[in-house]
């Protein structure tokens, strides 16, 4: 066990080190991010108030767009620097290899959300959020889900084909993610007062998917990353 | 399969059952079923409707339970009828989703419409276009089928919480069978089953086809890679 944990910090302390070299990958996401917060606005047309009602969707089509290019970068990175090769080679459990990827890409997107949050509440004219908890616990659930499905996933589409496959690939198993994290954080944002029915049903649901769609990958990572 | 299948005259046991099995369910679709009251003949796209979203299901399972053991195995033709399988299952999804809008535009006024069940079908086209996408990059590596398999796999989980978070999301498609009743008369109900189990084997024809089919061309390739060596 102690020897598992020491190479999940090895391989997320890599990613982390070769991230803060160039913060390339980091600042193409989060500025990809902000421009689609951007492009929204001029899609639709939003002005003043009217444009809260839009926050939800935006800010998730936005992490999820962004965040899919982020990921598939990072794994192109190991891909052609041979380093996916080479961690197959070494002594340590597979699940190991995605225990780290998972850690270090809920990192990766953390520190996203940290910048692109903030500036598309205010982009769309929230001055603050109803219910600050329920609204961290949305983006902590979604993000969970996507980074498990991502991480699992994104590697191989990255590195066929280009980028384009990418979010062909990750988008439709992405769906209860999409739906319930706008319905968790639209809720959280514009109303206060006790979690309604429905945003716990929402919430459960996130629960299932993140716990499903971690488990599953871990557990079968062994058959999937051979050789 | 030995040489026999592989020589593709053979039609088997599916393609005869299909062979019976597909005109006897057009005589009971077009003439033994009643016409339904208020829908008229529209509602007899019913049991194409039916039939060929289960074939679709029949063949996602397919998908998850061939991957699984493409994994487990690594045997290169569970990949083969799990990919197969993939098509089958597109190539129904494609006709659930067109007799649906043909049926709707009469019934509900529209072509489409985000009830869970058209959301969910939709979404699942879009799995298994994206499985098919990994699964045809021509020289699939062994890793890209590896990856194609383990996506099989997952799209197979996420159809409940997908059809669950679209039914969460919002709720007018008819239940016409419940677990209680059948809500049609018996005719119509020996109609539909007909029509599913003519489907069914129409179904494993085609996929034994295509398996043959697929087989006898890596069969060719590894032929050419012998007497033409790069």
């Amino acid at each position: 066990m102690k020897a598992y944990l020491r190479a999940v910090r090895a391989l997320v302390r890599k990613d982390a080190l070769l991230e803060r070299r160039s913060l390339e990958t980091l600042a193409a996401t989060v500025a990809f991010a902000l421009l689609l917060a951007a492009m929204f606005h001029f899609g639709f047309d939003i002005q003043g108030a009217e444009s809260r009602r839009f926050f939800p969707g935006a800010l998730w089509i936005a992490l999820l767009f962004a965040g899919t290019l982020g990921l598939a970068k990072s794994a192109a990175a190991d891909e052609s620097s041979g380093t996916s090769r080479g961690l197959l080679l070494a002594p340590v459990d597979r699940s190991a290899l995605y225990v780290g990827k998972f850690i270090y890409h809920f990192g990766f997107m953390a520190t996203v959300e940290l910048v692109v949050v903030p500036l598309f509440l205010a982009a769309f004219s929230f001055g603050s959020v109803a219910r600050p908890g329920l609204f961290v616990l949305g983006l902590f659930l979604g993000t969970w889900g996507f980074v498990a499905i991502g991480t699992l996933l994104a590697g191989a589409a990255g590195e066929m084909r280009g980028g384009l496959i990418a979010p062909v690939v990750l988008f439709p198993l992405l769906v209860p993610v999409a739906l319930g994290g706008v319905a968790v954080t639209g809720a959280a944002a514009s109303s206060a007062g006790a979690v309604e029915p429905q945003t716990a049903a929402w919430i459960r649901l996130l629960v299932v998917y993140d716990v499903l769609f971690t488990a599953v990958p871990a557990l079968f990572y062994d058959y999937i990353a051979e050789g | 399969m030995g040489a026999h299948g592989e020589s593709g005259r053979k039609v088997g046991l599916f393609g005869a059952l299909a062979a019976i099995l597909v005109p006897i369910s057009l005589y009971m679709v077009f003439v033994y079923a009643p016409t339904e009251a208020t829908m008229g003949h529209v509602q007899r796209i019913f049991y194409y409707h039916v039939a060929t979203a289960w074939n679709a299901f029949l063949f996602f399972g397919a998908v998850a339970v061939c991957s699984g053991a493409y994994l487990y195995t690594r045997n290169e033709r569970w990949n083969t009828a799990a990919r197969t399988a993939g098509e089958l299952g597109v190539l129904f999804t494609t006709l659930t989703l067109i007799a649906g809008s043909l049926w709707a535009r009469p019934v509900w006024n529209v072509w489409w419409t985000w009830d869970p069940r058209l959301t969910t079908t939709l979404i699942l086209w879009f799995i298994y276009v994206a499985y098919l996408l990994i699964q045809a990059g021509g020289e699939s590596s062994e890793r890209q089928k590896r990856f194609g398999a383990a996506f099989g796999i997952i799209g197979f989980l996420d159809i409940p919480l997908i059809h669950f978070s679209a039914r969460l999301w919002r709720s007018i498609h008819p239940v016409v069978i419940q677990s209680d009743s059948t809500g049609m008369p018996a005719e119509m109900f020996v109609t539909l089953m007909a029509s599913v189990i003519a489907f069914t084997f129409l179904g494993l024809w085609l996929w034994e086809r295509r398996f043959q089919l697929e087989s006898l061309k890596e069969r060719v390739e590894a032929l050419r890679d012998r007497i033409l060596p790069v």
